[in-house]
């Protein structure tokens, strides 16, 4: 009965850090607080070369990023093979 | 739009009370898929904009521009809950060959 | 197993249009919506069609496994050569001198790769819980 308790709760704190954040959209829209969407349209072109603002993103300034999260799918490959082949060698 | 968000809210506490309540393992595995849809769906909410044209440079232009960047992050995001799926489901098939049952209650305070 | 003869028959007209929507997806990604994750995904379905028309069909992991190790080095490779030619990491190799449709090499090679490793690590997993299925 207490984890019913704790699934109901637990969303309605969320709920108070939500409303909270909530407040803060129409600031997110109005254009005082583009400043990375407007640098990446002007300038983004130029600087990558990719006309596809997204893969400009996403394969130049964030590099790091997708390459590691390439490697989070290797690694989670390499982990279900080795589970799945551990288990004909124990039964 | 406040609409919106307040459905995307209720998406994730379905998702989050099943997580917590679901009787086996298969049915908390489908409730993470749901919360973790819930927090795309919140991405692409706040990046959107009424009529505004996509983030590709040769479209026709209105002005307005959708933000690209949550775009790009929810990238990784699919990527990671497609990895995060496929683990569990191989942990439930690990659990139900061990246990010989998907119950949390009939495994949880076994060996 | 028994399959249905038109579901084989379907499948076999589909999947080159599948491969080619695939291979059209990457080759644009820098262009049109689209890009190396989403490209790779779709080829891994295309892949899984290939069960539909022969479901004996089996392939080795232990080679799909290095063919993918091989292709995130080969990624990281490619990521980290900036680091030579222009002096800083993670970022296109071509410096901001060259002409736009050269500089198009780097997003190309990362976007063909990425999606190859994204297609390989998709089609291992689905191997593997078949293999677990059956096995």
């Amino acid at each position: 009965m207490s984890r019913r308790f704790v699934a109901i709760l637990v969303p309605f704190g969320l709920m108070i850090l939500f409303v909270r954040f909530a407040q803060l959209i129409p600031e997110l829209t109005t254009p005082q607080f583009t400043n990375a969407k407007d640098y990446i349209m002007e300038r983004g072109y130029a600087e990558t070369g990719a006309k596809n603002l997204v893969s400009a993103i996403y394969l130049d300034y964030r590099l790091f990023d997708s390459l590691f999260e390439a490697g989070i799918l290797l690694i989670t490959v390499v982990g279900i093979v080795f589970m799945a082949k551990s288990d004909e060698d124990v039964y | 739009m406040k609409l919106s968000l307040l459905l995307i809210f209720l998406l994730f506490c379905i998702g989050f009370y099943g997580l917590c309540v679901g009787k086996t393992v298969i049915k908390s595995v489908f409730n993470l898929i749901i919360a973790q849809t819930a927090l795309l769906l919140l991405f692409f909410q706040l990046a959107y904009t009424p009529n505004a044209s996509p983030p590709i440079l040769d479209h026709g232009t209105t002005g307005l521009w959708v933000d690209p960047y949550p775009q790009a992050l929810m990238i990784t995001t699919i990527v990671i809950g497609a990895s995060i799926t496929s683990l569990a489901l191989m942990f439930s098939i690990k659990i139900y060959h061990h246990y010989g049952t998907l119950t949390w209650k009939k495994f949880m305070h076994k060996d | 197993m028994k399959q249905s003869i038109l579901v084989i028959t379907i499948s076999r007209i589909m999947l080159p249009f599948v491969f080619l929507y695939g291979f059209y997806i990457i080759l644009h990604g820098d262009l049109s919506p689209g890009g190396g994750f989403q490209g790779g995904a779709i080829l891994a379905t295309g892949f899984l069609l290939t069960y539909f028309i022969d479901d004996e069909r089996r392939v080795d992991l232990n080679r799909l496994m290095r063919r993918e190790k091989l292709l995130f080095l080969a990624i990281l490779l490619t990521g980290s050569l900036s680091l030579i030619t222009r002096g800083e990491p993670f970022t296109n190799f071509l410096s901001p001198d060259f002409p736009v449709e050269i500089r198009r090499i780097f997003f190309l090679l990362l976007n063909v790769l990425l999606s190859l490793k994204v297609a390989l690590g998709l089609t291992a997993i689905v191997e593997t819980f078949l293999e677990e299925g059956q096995g």
